[in-house]
């Protein structure tokens, strides 16, 4: 079996669909996502996300479109799909009775990954749970679970693995340390496809991320999605002055050449818009300390990305709200 | 070993550990065989020490027992009666192991896992078939053994000879196992579909009932085991098998395992 090119996409999805019976659980997904990426696909429940995964990992034929995940064709090469790809599913799915190395013996042999127990070991060193490796995996907590979920899904040192909400119904400090253990599945090289409804791990492992729901609604970095939605805006706080100095910097700020809208927050904050950040801070700041307005800090003010993400669902969530 | 045989081996292993696991399969796996013998055994022995009456012999039988005493027929009679448990044996440990199998799967929610693997779904069957069937196997061979054994310790080399005519040596090594596939895939069908692995096991178990009829039929002499109706038997089992086993291999649909199976 080849591995993938480097200059070929370890993921290319083209209209990507599957109805059960009447209901379209996926409209058609167009995606493109390079070796090495770390793609975030955003979504409310039952927007399709599992179905998807399910579709690229090779284990349910889609009703439309095509796709090729690692070099192979998920309709035609299925098998070759699954051998190429690692998938934490939605529910980690453990033998409970049986040992934690025993479950991951089972998918060592599965996968056909040579010589295992070395492999085996340092997973389960790297990710603490050497020492229960002989306990059953039903006396696990559910973090201890996951990891070892996770451990299943890359033993075989897949270039691509999907992630089916690997921290949803975790508690943070769990989540915390899931989310450790994937930052460095990402640093490792692979592909990693993280299916999530959880904003914060989108921002911090995703290069870039797709909102989804049926079908992708936008698809880029996150900071990329921001500026197209909301622009991009500069927060200056000042410290406590004059009335005059005040509103001395506030003209200054709305007069500035490359600076847009400009909005006071309070007495002593103001929310410019600034498209191209990278031209106008530094001259923006520099003219302001001339002036003498006595600036406390200033600090970029781009929306969350719970912002972005309500505001690219916004109309399907008052859909929802509305029907149900 | 190629990948399938390796993938296979990795599975069947890993349903011997759960059986290992599982209390109340282990009690079903080790304890039924062992009272099977026990029971058989104190048959024998009771024979052994008070002789039967005449009278304890069904008249159709009376025949088939030239040149025995009245007393050795009625032995050997009852002794294949018995002996006729190491066919059931093999049927009731592979249903109660298949229907844990799947069930057990599908609460564990460990299916999509597994089929997430290069694992093709006739394989799982296969894995999932000789992990059930061999325990029941080895039990009912192992057992009869252990009974001729202690006939012949009991009531010396005679009755032996009578209850291993090369009908009963057939019907035990090839029929039983052919009863134990037949159980496991009615199992593995029937627990595809349950919820609950004792309801499950309780529709495989309704299998044994023609095999508990035959039994009956053998106590009245109704039925008497001879070559042409075992090989009858088998070719009948034979065929009841590749029909069920095409079945299984319908409903073991990789998406409808997948999507149904939740
Ligand atoms: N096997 C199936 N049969 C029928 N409908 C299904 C099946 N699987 C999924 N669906 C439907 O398809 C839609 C998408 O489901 P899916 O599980 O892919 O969503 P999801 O984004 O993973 O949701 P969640 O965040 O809740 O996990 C849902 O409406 C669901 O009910
Ligand atoms: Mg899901």
């Amino acid at each position: 079996m080849a591995p993938a090119r480097s200059s070929v996409p370890a993921i290319e999805a083209r209209g990507l669909g599957r109805s059960f019976g009447d209901h379209v659980a996926v409209d058609g997904v167009d995606v493109t996502v390079a070796p090495g990426e770390v793609l975030g696909f955003l979504g409310p429940n039952g927007a399709g996300k599992t179905t998807t995964v399910r579709m690229l990992a090779g284990l349910l034929p889609p009703s439309r479109g095509t796709a090729r995940v690692a070099g192979f064709e998920v309709t035609t090469e299925a098998a070759s799909v699954r051998a190429s790809v690692g998938l934490l599913t939605e529910t980690p799915g453990l033998y409970e009775t049986l040992p934690a190395h025993r479950n991951l013996r089972l998918f060592a042999e599965l996968y056909g990954v040579d010589d295992p127990e070395p492999k085996i070991r340092r997973w389960l060193e790297r990710f603490g749970l050497w020492g229960r490796r002989n306990d059953p995996s039903g006396s696990f907590s559910k973090g201890m679970r996951q990891k070892l979920a996770i451990i299943r899904a890359v033993l075989h040192e897949p270039p691509v693995i999907f992630l089916d909400e690997p921290t949803s119904g975790l508690d943070p400090e769990a989540s915390i340390d899931v989310r450790d253990a994937i930052e460095e599945l990402c640093h490792g090289g692979a592909t990693v496809f993280l299916g999530t409804h959880n904003l914060v791990e989108a921002e911090r492992l995703c290069d870039r991320v797709a909102v989804f729901k049926q079908r992708i609604l936008a698809i880029d970095r996150i900071d990329a999605l921001r500026t197209a939605l909301f622009g991009r805006h500069l927060r200056l706080v000042l410290r406590a002055a004059p009335d005059e100095k005040l509103a001395e910097a506030l003209t200054l700020v709305q007069t500035f050449s490359g600076v847009g809208a400009v909005t006071p927050v309070t007495p002593t904050e103001i929310l410019a818009e600034i498209p191209d950040p990278a031209a106008t801070h530094p001259a923006l700041v520099a003219a302001l300390a001339a002036a003498g307005v006595p600036l406390l800090y200033v600090q970029d003010a781009s929306p969350s990305l719970e912002a972005v993400y309500r505001k690219l669902l916004e109309p399907s969530l008052t859909a929802m709200g509305g029907s149900s | 070993m190629t990948g399938r045989a390796r993938r296979i081996r990795a599975l069947v292993t890993k349903e011997a550990f759960e059986i290992l696991a599982n209390r109340w399969l282990l009690l079903t796996v080790f304890g039924v065989p062992a009272a099977v013998v026990v029971l058989t055994v104190l048959n024998v022995a009771s024979l052994a020490k008070a002789p039967l009456p005449a009278s304890a012999l069904p008249e159709a039988l009376r025949g088939s027992c030239t040149g025995l005493s009245d007393n050795e027929c009625a032995q050997v009679h009852l002794g294949r009666t018995f002996g006729a448990l190491y066919l059931l044996l093999p049927m009731i440990l592979p249903s109660a192991i298949a229907a844990y199998g799947i069930v057990g799967e599908k609460r564990g929610r460990t299916l999509e896992p597994l089929l997430a693997t290069p694992l093709q779904t006739g394989e799982l069957l296969v894995a999932k078939v000789i992990a059930a069937v061999l325990p029941g196997i080895a039990a009912a061979w192992l057992g009869y053994g252990l009974w001729l054994g202690a006939v012949r310790v009991l009531t010396g080399p005679g009755l032996v000879g009578h209850l291993t005519s090369p009908a009963w040596v057939l019907a035990i090594a090839v029929l039983g196992p052919l009863f134990a596939l037949l159980a496991t895939t009615v199992g593995l069908m029937v627990s595809s579909r349950a919820t609950d692995p004792r309801a499950a096991q309780q529709v495989a178990s309704l299998l044994i009932l023609p095999v508990v009829a035959g039994l009956v039929g053998q106590l009245t002499g109704a039925v008497v085991l001879t070559i042409p109706v075992t090989l009858a038997l088998i070719a009948g089992a034979a065929v009841a098998n590749a029909l069920l086993l095409a079945l299984a291999v319908r409903i073991f649909d990789r998406e409808a395992i997948l999507t149904r199976w939740s």
